[in-house]
């Protein structure tokens, strides 16, 4: 009932936006993120230099870089983590909520309610307090790392919400197609997996991209609960800068590296959605 | 700025921040939720107004932001449902919100597992609450004859 998914398609009147931009959607986009990058970078460029005439603010950024990419690197780790398992999970979560049997979808409805609509850094607490510190397989013990069990942390809505996502998505088949199936003798399992879901990715794949750009801006929370991201990082080198007029200018900096990283992927899913949505 | 008792005080307090933070960010997606409604009206809708005299102006005033927000309601009542849960954010700047102030009484008290849950059923309350609301309003504003929401 409250999707994520973007509204347009699903409202019946079509867009006109949709045929304007099907024939150069890819060149017009690239254009535009190279615009974008291009602005963030001047304003981190002019944030740095108006917080200090001098060229030192600009040295400490250089010089904190590798750093601070470091940490950057373990925020798209854990991104890339969880929207490989919350996919996975998710796909099987969406396919229950739709099982003809009731034992099946409830529990499965559930279950996508509850985590959909529980806070992100709720579910991220209950992962970093309650999975175990330690793991012992066949007599040695390892140690579960701090961004693995926040990675853990943000699977679980991620699961959540991409069962919603493919609800959505198998609702928005036309039953025709599921009659055709059966009046070929076509099993439940079988109409799903080789009729329906095939359909299926065309229209998850905007929605699903949306999914992974807020996860991405989701995982600095990974920061509160002690995992060595970007965001710790970034306080660690203010903390040895010491010197307050950095503050600006490096979470400035910090901010346009989530930017170039995530607009692009908004731009492709923007670009995809316009082009399905041409019918 | 003084407070009541004389100590110095922020003109900004973090809770402001977090309120202004959270208003920026959520802003952002509205002015997309608002920008797709209007986009959503078909030129023949328009068209008629122009046509009866209306100016451009009136037209959008009268004719396309009654509609569109009608069309955008179900998108802002998500992200007003996404919002709410966002705002447990503000515990990272240290507002005392309800995340905080658990995370308070399970550190004096050793109760982590209790009081999560408490915060998690607390929190799916709160949600299904505006949920339900807002699914109301939607449907006593829904636009006749358009879109699956007339199952």
């Amino acid at each position: 009932m409250r999707d994520q998914v973007k509204f347009g398609p699903e409202v019946g009147i079509d867009l006109p936006l949709a045929k304007r931009r099907v024939g150069s959607a890819l060149n017009s986009d690239l254009a535009s993120i190279f615009l974008a990058i291009a602005i963030v970078l001047s304003i981190v460029l002019a944030l740095a230099l108006l917080a200090g005439a001098d060229t030192g603010l600009l040295g400490a950024l250089v010089k904190w870089t590798p750093f601070l990419a470091k940490g950057f690197l373990l925020n798209i780790i854990i991104s890339l983590f969880a929207i490989v398992l919350g996919t996975t999970g998710g796909v099987f979560l969406g396919m229950g909520q739709l099982a003809p049997a009731g034992w099946v979808s409830m529990p499965a409805k559930i279950l996508t309610q509850v985590f959909r609509n529980a806070p992100w850094l709720v579910l991220l607490f209950y992962c970093i307090f309650l999975l175990p510190y330690q793991i012992r397989i066949g007599g040695q013990t390892y140690t579960i790392a701090n961004w693995l069990r926040a990675a853990i942390g943000f699977t679980i809505p991620v699961i959540a919400n991409f069962s919603e996502i493919v609800r959505g998505a198998v609702q928005s088949i036309p039953s025709g197609q599921w009659e055709a199936a059966r009046s070929l003798g076509y099993t439940w399992r079988r109409t799903m997996t080789s009729i329906i879901l095939p359909q299926c990715i065309k229209r998850m794949l905007p929605p699903w991209m949306n999914l992974y750009a807020v996860l991405l801006m989701a995982t600095p929370l990974a920061s509160i609960v002690g995992a060595e991201e970007a965001l710790t990082n970034a306080r660690t080198a203010l903390e040895a800068e010491s010197n307050s007029r950095l503050l600006l200018p490096l979470y400035a900096y910090l901010l346009s590296w989530f930017f170039i990283y995530s607009y692009p992927i908004a731009r492709l899913s923007m670009a995809l959605e316009n082009r399905f949505a041409v019918r | 700025m003084k407070n009541a008792a004389g100590f110095p005080q922020e003109l900004i307090d973090n809770f402001d921040w977090a309120l202004i933070a959270l208003s920026l960010y959520a802003g952002a997606f509205n002015i997309e939720i608002f920008r797709a409604g209007i986009e959503a009206i078909h030129k023949s809708i328009v068209e008629p107004a122009a046509l009866l005299g209306y100016s451009k102006i009136a037209a959008f005033i009268y004719v396309m932001v009654p509609l569109a927000w009608r069309i955008s309601l179900p998108a802002l009542c998500n992200n007003l449902i996404e919002l709410l849960k966002t705002t447990t954010l503000a515990y990272a700047i240290g507002v005392p919100e309800l995340l905080y102030v658990s995370n308070q009484i399970w550190s004096d008290n050793i109760n982590t597992f209790e009081m999560m849950n408490v915060l998690m059923v607390v929190y799916l309350i709160l949600v299904g609450i505006v949920a339900l609301a807002m699914h109301r309003w939607e449907r006593a504003l829904r636009l006749p004859g358009f879109g699956a929401a007339a199952r």
